[in-house]
């Protein structure tokens, strides 16, 4: 990319990113509606003409960031050329693969311009990376959805922000730590001990595989002194390691604690059942099973869902909620079209977030829509594997995953 | 009599019930062929291409010597066999047979014309079974994915050995500039031990003024390419997935566009046939990758994606295989523009289960690097010897489960 070229892509890519993070403003202003499931805690319920508008104002957005992606991603360009449709109508804009991350650069944007490469998990071997020009519309977003789904609409109440995930690491290559340092910044922005500091001891209570039972017995009592409520955040199998460390203890939370799980236990020799597990946490940790969130995100998206708690009775499944500024369509794994209402397809994100990167990406999670939001129902059979579970854990292990390659 | 010669009887008898069922004109033949369209997925002409060329009716004498010699001697074998390419059956059986008096054979679900064709030929030769139950000692011949033979070694038992053929695939290698790759070539020499083509390269520039002209040359290799993909629609291992090109990426690009017209052309007499649903999602997820990561030329009903150097560089030395998106089978190729050969052998070599080499040189080259992986010319691929399993990456002697 020339100088000249360079200098347009970044002014064109900071009006965008300026756009997306006002679009999400006015989208979670207290006066604004969101389409979410009925019941669920601190969100609004729909209004339809408002809602037509916002999809009109997303559509556009969108178009916009596609064809700026175009002109200055030619990988992006050839896909829309193999694709043969003008980006007249977000129909129109393929979708990236997950994959494309790991085979190629996915960015508007040369490596020197930077500031972070969140690093894909990688479980059959090959990982790959989210580049990024600038972190603020990220950080933005994902506070703002993150306090709105865990937080509710309860006034900026300061929590006590612990996390089960091996310490902040300032090459950033985790985009869950990433999160989570965010979290602890803007949820919490309090001190354990002394003045805040993200690299506090005793917020990251996982290291070396382990669980640090002692450092979340001291936050839990620190929180308890403050009268605050505990946000402890967590992937599904640190909580199974925290429930093997307590081994079968209880260790209360304060109340209006929350606990927020990420993850599954694909490529795990070791599986829990979901259900068991929420249950079990219910129970071990004193938390209404409500405050028990499922978060779902990918290193490829910059934006999060949300499920609205968990159902103890295990009648539903969870619902998961995008945020404004995110949609996902189900779509057939052989024509890439969105199937029919109801029906199961690949999760075809729309992530306005991803200003520098792919506005669509298409992944190999099979989803379904219902009212207000998404049920995830697992890998395609024959993808590879991916999540976030484990690449905290390969962090916190330092060690590579295994997997399975093609089919013979 | 010897456990050889008794191994040996029970291949020819194996050979002769083949034989008995493949009789043009006859019933058997004919109910087979007809059975084989309609459970293989291949179309007509790929059935009656693989019956003719691709199924060992006819092993030499040293080629039965070494199938047998290879394999340990058992008191029962057990077959599992794959649903992928339906002349496995014959190889793997044979093994089984060398193997043991007593065989079990488990066929696939999905195509086990093949193997129920040779049974009703030769009911006393082996058994059929709907699951194996292998005992300490016993000898089990598994073919299927890294996943499915994971799930079988767990579960079988202590002291059985097992000989797992699982998750791998072909690689072809192409010179793309015979006269021009001395690097390689100097390697050819030092491999030969040759002191004076290693101090002037001489004998590589004699071997490249054998060749014919490129463009001639590099037709043949991409029509010999698609003969091999186009076999059992490349579900097989054997089935090459990626081009190894040596040369410039302006090459690779000229000679995957004709590989591409190649593919296009062998369709014409050998159709492609039918695609599951899970087979066509494949094919639609890897041509979004290929068309972002590289570039995608269709080639009849598949395509072929080509990479340059810079990107099969760092995809091959940082993960090996699993960092690059293994073409599905349908007759996708992806072609590597590669500028050093030994790196990428290497980086793949886990996985390569077939090597198919556009040149003596190049066979001779990559034959030390790969042990005892099969090394031939392009167009052979799918016609190994008779004498092993196709799959050489495992021990022979099998590996014993432990508890």
């Amino acid at each position: 990319m020339t100088p000249a070229k360079s200098s347009a892509a970044r002014i064109a890519s900071d009006g965008l990113h300026e756009r997306v993070r006002a679009f999400a403003r006015e989208a979670l202003a207290p006066s604004a509606p969101l389409a979410t499931p009925r019941g669920a805690p601190g969100f609004d319920p729909p209004d339809t003409d408002a809602g037509a508008a916002g999809a009109s104002a997303f559509d556009a957005l969108a178009l916009d960031i596609a064809r700026f992606q175009a002109e200055h991603n030619p990988s992006f360009a050839r896909l829309c050329a193999h694709h043969g449709r003008p980006l007249d109508r977000l129909a129109h804009v393929p979708a990236v693969p997950a994959d494309a991350f790991r085979l190629a650069r996915v960015a508007a944007h040369g490596q020197e311009l930077d500031v972070a490469a969140f690093q894909t998990s990688g479980t059959t071997g090959g990982s790959g990376r989210h580049c990024f020009r600038t972190l603020d519309t990220y950080a933005e977003l994902c506070v703002s959805w993150g306090r709105r789904a865990l937080c509710g609409h309860q006034p900026p109440s300061p929590y006590a922000v612990l996390a089960l995930a091996p310490p902040f690491e300032p090459e950033r290559r985790s985009s869950l730590g990433y999160m989570i340092g965010r979290f602890m910044r803007e949820l919490g922005e309090r001190s354990l001990a002394g003045l805040f500091d993200v690299n506090e001891p005793g917020r990251w209570l996982i290291s070396e595989g382990r669980v640090d039972l002692d450092g979340l017995r001291r936050g839990v009592r620190g929180a308890e002194a403050r009268g605050e409520p505990v946000l402890l955040l967590a992937t599904a199998f640190a909580l199974v390691w925290l429930l093997d460390a307590l081994a079968g203890a209880r260790l209360p939370l304060p109340p209006g604690s929350v606990v927020m799980l990420t993850g599954g236990f694909k490529g795990r020799a070791r599986s829990v059942d979901s259900h068991e597990l929420g249950l079990a946490l219910c129970r071990a940790l004193g938390v209404q099973p409500r405050n028990l969130i499922g978060e779902y995100g990918m290193t490829e998206l910059s934006s999060q869902l949300y499920d609205v708690g968990f159902d103890a009775e295990g009648r539903t499944p969870s619902v998961f909620v995008e945020p404004p500024w995110l949609r996902v369509t189900p779509v057939d794994p052989i024509s890439l079209e969105p199937v029919a209402p109801g029906q199961v397809g690949l999760a075809c994100f729309t992530d306005l977030a991803n200003v520098d990167s792919a506005l669509r990406v298409l992944t190999q999670d099979l989803v379904r829509r219902e009212e207000g939001g998404v049920v995830l129902l697992g890998r395609q059979p024959g993808a590879r594997l991916r999540g976030c579970s484990l690449a905290i854990e390969a962090l916190a292990r330092a060690e590579p995953s295994g997997g399975e390659g093609a089919s013979p | 009599m010897s456990a050889t010669l008794a191994a040996r009887q029970r291949i020819e008898r194996l050979l002769a019930a083949l034989e008995r069922a493949l009789v043009p004109g006859c019933v058997a033949h004919a109910e087979l062929v007809a059975r084989l369209h309609e459970t293989t997925s291949l179309s007509p002409p790929g059935v009656e291409w693989a019956l003719e060329h691709c199924l060992e009716r006819a092993p030499s004498h040293a080629e039965l010597t070494a199938l047998i010699g290879g394999v340990a001697r058992a008191p029962r074998a057990h077959v599992i066999l794959p649903g992928s390419v339906f002349v496995a059956a014959h190889r793997a059986l044979a093994l089984g047979l060398a193997a043991a008096p007593r065989v079990f054979v488990k066929p696939s679900r999905r195509d086990p014309a093949l193997i129920e064709a040779l049974h009703r030929e030769d009911p006393e030769l082996f058994q059929l079974v709907e699951r194996i139950e292998p005992q300490a000692g016993d000898h089990v011949f598994a073919y299927g994915s890294d996943v499915t033979i994971e799930s079988l070694r767990r579960e079988l038992p202590a002291g059985s050995v097992l000989h797992a053929h699982g998750t791998g695939f072909g690689v072809a290698i192409v010179e793309l500039d015979a006269a021009a790759t001395d690097l390689d070539a100097r390697a050819l020499a030092v491999d030969r031990g040759g002191a004076a083509r290693r101090a002037n390269g001489a004998g590589a520039s004699a071997a490249a003024a054998e060749l014919p002209p490129d463009e001639t040359r590099l037709a043949r290799v991409a029509r010999a390419i698609a003969e091999d993909v186009a076999c059992f629609d490349q579900r097989g291992c054997l089935s090459p997935r990626f081009v190894l090109a040596l040369g410039a990426d302006a090459a690779a690009l000229a000679f995957a566009e004709q590989l591409a017209a190649a593919l296009a052309e062998r369709e014409g007499s050998l159709p492609l046939g039918r695609l599951d649903p899970s087979e066509r999602a494949e094919i639609t997820w890897y041509r979004q990758c290929a068309a972002y990561a590289g570039q995608l030329l269709p080639a009849g009903s598949g395509a072929v994606s080509v990479r340059a150097s810079s990107a099969a560089a760092a995809l091959l030395g940082n993960d090996g295989a699993l960092g690059l998106e293994v073409p599905p089978s349908g007759r996708h190729l992806e072609v590597l523009a590669i500028a050093r050969l030994e790196p990428a052998i290497r980086a793949l070599r886990p996985w390569i289960t077939s090597a198919g080499c556009s040149s003596a040189r190049v066979e001779s080259l990559i034959t030390p690097w790969l042990g005892s992986v099969r090394v031939t010319r392009v167009g052979q691929m799918q016609r190994p010897p008779f004498d092993g399993p196709v799959d050489r990456r495992g021990s022979p002697l099998g590996e014993i489960i432990r508890r």
